[in-house]
């Protein structure tokens, strides 16, 4: 395994606990009535801003220690650490499947957005959709970039 | 609709001519990964330009020698 797909993997499983905190955290804001007060777009963007801040500097502290871990366990399988960090041009073919997926939702979520605003639905609902888009859209972009990974081998 | 050329390559023959040199010290001369040697070696990456010379190159030999476009009729 690649240092390139050992990250795709760290990349999903901060993906799927991000989505997760999402997903509670919007539950939350629903049942707390925090999304039908005036200042719920206020409220909604503070809780996604720090969201923001955590699944980025969560990623760099999580991609750090799982590089430290597969090396301990690829140690101990093969007695050997593969230290090698090259990223190479099959690696930057297969970001950019990934990031055509990751695009696609994102751009899914505009549309809806539009739409959503369009035919009456609240701008907040709207942009809870958005932001969920945005979000499954990155995890399954990893998800693309590991498949790509499996099956060109 | 025409169908897509197939790429084959002696990478693995050339390796086993060249003492038995492993994926990894190939992948190490050309800088990339064994990961992507493996893929090419399967014909299930298909290398750009460059590296497709780079490989050649380290066996002393000409593209032509080492990836063959096979064009199914």
């Amino acid at each position: 395994m690649s240092h390139e797909e050992k990250n795709t993997l760290l990349q999903i499983i901060i993906g799927v606990v991000v989505n997760f905190y999402i997903i509670q955290k919007v539950r939350e804001l629903y049942s707390t009535g925090a999304m039908d007060g005036p200042d719920a777009i206020q409220i909604w963007a503070h809780e996604m801003f720090w969201v923001i801040i955590f699944a980025v500097v969560g990623g760099i502290v999580m991609a750090i220690i799982g590089t430290i871990l597969f090396s301990i366990i690829e140690t101990a399988v093969t007695g050997e650490a593969d230290q090698n960090f090259i990223t190479d041009e099959r690696d930057k073919m297969i970001a950019n499947t990934g990031n055509k997926t990751t695009v696609a939702f994102t751009g899914m979520g505009f549309v809806v957005l539009i739409a959503g605003i369009n035919f009456g639905y609240r701008p907040i609902d709207c942009l809870v959709v958005l932001m969920f888009c945005f979000s499954l859209g990155s995890l399954f972009g990893e998800f693309t970039k590991l498949a790509r990974y499996r099956m060109s081998i | 609709m025409a169908k897509k050329p197939k790429i084959t390559n002696t990478i693995r023959r050339l390796r086993f001519d060249a003492d038995e040199m492993t994926q990894k010290a190939l992948a190490d001369k050309v800088g990339v990964t064994r990961q992507t040697i493996v893929a090419i070696e399967n014909a299930k990456y298909y290398p750009t330009l460059e590296l497709a010379f780079l490989i050649a190159r380290v066996f002393g030999k000409e593209i032509n020698d080492v990836f063959t476009i096979e064009m199914d009729e």
